[in-house]
């Protein structure tokens, strides 16, 4: 249902009611948005703020105007060119080098023609664009001239193919050193990443858009990020028959890493593939022992057959090694790797004694260590991963096609957990010293941590101990082994850790022969002893 | 019989009163309901809440402006056709 009137009488009253959506789509939304995504909003739920949050996503259709509404000011009864030329003076007279800003904080500070005639031209823009096809073509092909139409995007209703025909030309347009450009970007993205993550989805499967973003140097980080996980991540979850589309994104950015990008993808967009690794690292891992007759490593969607190649191993290896170049992408992709861990292990149950799933988390943390080429590196992702597996939050997230749609909304609950579980990781790795712990390599530490979690899961599961062949073992020493897997949970410590690890090898190996085969099963396979070892691949392979 | 600029105005009459009704029963006018305090505290709640009465205030300035505007119309419709009835040759 729309406001509108055509009627000269009713201009007064448009312009307030256009003034009073303005204001609710500059205050309230923004407030609601960020209510409903704050940590708090995890574990409380207000009733009232819910029903505040569903009238907010109905103000799109509230105030909206129709074909027939004529537009405020002077911008009506402008020709096409007219307007053009317009933006062709308030781009050049009024932006450039008078070190005021951007035209967003312009028009927030009440400058002349920013504030009062800007929002009246980008709403004609809309409305001429909404109406005049062969318009919005002629500014589509210039928009690399005009980037104050994609600027207008944010400050009127523009339809959203508009933004998505705009979005590949201002990209490849290449200008990072131009203010008014990147801002022109950025408003068009966060258009687009907030109407429909189907369209992020479908320009990230532009190869020209990929590339741009990978070089987006002056790209704002959040919106790259929020960009790329909501088309990579949010569009599968919507509707997870886009999952193949998502892979042909990392299917093209694992050429792309083959590349140019020797320091690196741009933050945001390694964030942003991070963030959305919890989607699929389990088809990767599945492809991963798939592929190891010729190295190549397929995509195999719910374990079905192959339905494309993501490159052989050495082009993975070094996609994820481009990717965690960034510290924060770094991170998070060792918070998906400990947290699969002990999810894939909980999932396992008593069959863990197949090995199958144990084997294929180490070639996993084998392909994510041979990307690596830093130590420093190596010890944060090797803290963020055992910080995740201690804190189980795979049981929180959920992993793979099946988890898309969780009961507990996995886009918000993940990056929440996630964001918890990277500063206590960071903290982690921040007091750690390489020279004062026996081994903190990440090889290691993820073999010590698929160790520990089917320890753990074997305790927690008598029922499973006939079958584990593990029903020998005495209550006395389970109760031993609880108290120290306990005491291991939560000693921050990493040095006292490692003593305590210590101490329960040697219990486990000198008293309880049962458990000692049973782990002796697992630690005898060839992934697992390459893990195992101590070390990375050398810079140069 | 009315002329043709008289039920023009009417119709204009009509429609300024239909947009001022649309305006009153629009969420936006009774969206403050559902902003107390039991929904969110603070600075920016109470900046959204401010805001959100001085462009209520403003639209229903706009209302009671349409409704007059209607009004006047109406009453310049009424006149046109005073003035035509008044015509010589016009029956009545």
């Amino acid at each position: 249902m729309s406001i509108r009137s055509s009627d000269p009488a009713a201009a007064s009253a448009i312009r307030a009611v256009v003034l009073t959506r303005r204001n609710l789509e500059d205050h309230w939304l923004p407030l609601i948005m960020a209510i409903r995504a704050s940590n708090a909003m995890v574990t409380w739920s207000s009733s009232m703020l819910i029903s505040l949050a569903d009238i907010a996503e109905r103000f799109s259709q509230w105030l909206t105007f129709g074909d027939a509404t004529p537009t405020v000011g002077r911008f009506a009864t402008m020709s096409d060119d007219d307007i053009l030329h317009e933006l062709y003076v308030a781009g050049h007279l009024n932006t450039r080098g008078d070190g005021k800003g951007s035209i967003t904080e312009r028009i927030a500070d009440g400058e002349p023609f920013w504030s009062d005639e800007f929002p009246d031209l980008a709403t004609e823009l809309a409305t001429r664009v909404a109406v005049d096809e062969s318009f919005a073509i002629r500014l589509i092909n210039e928009i690399d001239q005009h980037p104050l139409v994609a600027i207008a995007i944010g400050h009127a209703n523009f339809p959203l193919a508009f933004s998505q025909a705009a979005l590949p030309g201002l990209l490849e347009s290449g200008q990072w050193s131009s203010g008014v450009h990147v801002e022109a970007i950025e408003t068009v993205m966060s258009h687009i990443l907030t109407a429909s993550p189907s369209a992020a989805l479908d320009l990230l499967g532009d190869s020209a858009v990929l590339a741009a973003l990978a070089g987006a140097t002056t790209l704002d980080r959040a919106i790259a990020r929020d960009f790329v996980r909501t088309g990579l991540y949010d569009a599968v979850e919507a509707d997870p028959t886009r999952l193949f589309d998502g892979w042909g994104v990392l299917e093209n950015l694992t050429a792309l890493a083959d590349g140019k990008f020797d320091d690196g993808f741009h933050p945001g967009l390694a964030q942003g593939v991070a963030d959305s690794m919890f989607g699929y690292v389990d088809t990767l891992t599945y492809g991963i022992g798939a592929g190891l007759e010729d190295d190549v490593i397929r995509i195999h969607i719910d374990s079905g057959d192959s339905v494309g190649v993501l490159g052989d191993r050495d082009a993975v290896t070094n996609l994820f090694g481009t990717v965690m170049r960034d510290p924060d992408a770094r991170m998070t992709i060792g918070v998906v790797l400990g947290a699969y861990t002990d999810r894939v292990i909980n999932d396992l149950g008593a069959s863990v004694i197949d090995r199958t799933g144990v084997e294929s988390i180490a070639r996993l943390g084998l392909l994510l260590r041979d990307g690596l080429t830093d130590e420093q590196a190596e010890l944060a992702l090797a803290a963020a991963a055992e910080t995740a597996r201690r804190q189980r939050i795979g049981d929180l997230i959920g992993f793979g096609a099946g988890s898309w749609v969780s009961a507990t909304g996995v886009g918000v609950v993940t990056q929440t957990v996630v964001n918890q579980v990277v500063s206590s990781a960071t903290d982690l790795g921040s007091e750690v010293e390489p020279d004062d712990i026996v081994d903190t390599s990440f090889g290691s530490t993820t073999y010590r941590g698929i160790q520990l979690s089917i320890l753990q899961y074997v305790h927690d599961h008598p029922e499973d101990h006939a079958d584990l062949a593990v029903d020998s073992v005495s209550a006395e020493h389970w109760v031993e082994i609880g108290t120290r897997l306990d005491a291991l949970d939560i000693e921050p410590d990493g040095a006292i850790r490692d003593g305590h690890i210590h101490d329960l090898d040697n219990l486990i190996a000198n008293s309880i022969p049962a458990l000692d085969s049973l782990w002796k099963q697992f630690a005898g396979n060839g992934d697992m002893t390459r893990l195992k070892e101590s070390g990375r691949r050398s810079a140069d392979g | 019989m009315p002329g043709h600029e008289a039920i023009e105005l009417r119709h204009r009459a009509q429609r300024l009163r239909h947009l001022a009704s649309r305006i009153e029963s629009s969420m936006a006018m009774s969206l403050e309901r559902h902003a107390g305090n039991d929904t969110w505290r603070g600075r920016r709640p109470l900046l959204c809440v401010n805001l959100l009465r001085h462009n209520q205030a403003q639209l229903h300035a706009e209302v009671d402006g349409l409704r007059w505007q209607a009004y006047l119309f109406d009453q310049q419709a009424a006149r046109l056709d005073q003035a035509a009835a008044l015509q010589p040759g016009r029956a009545s």
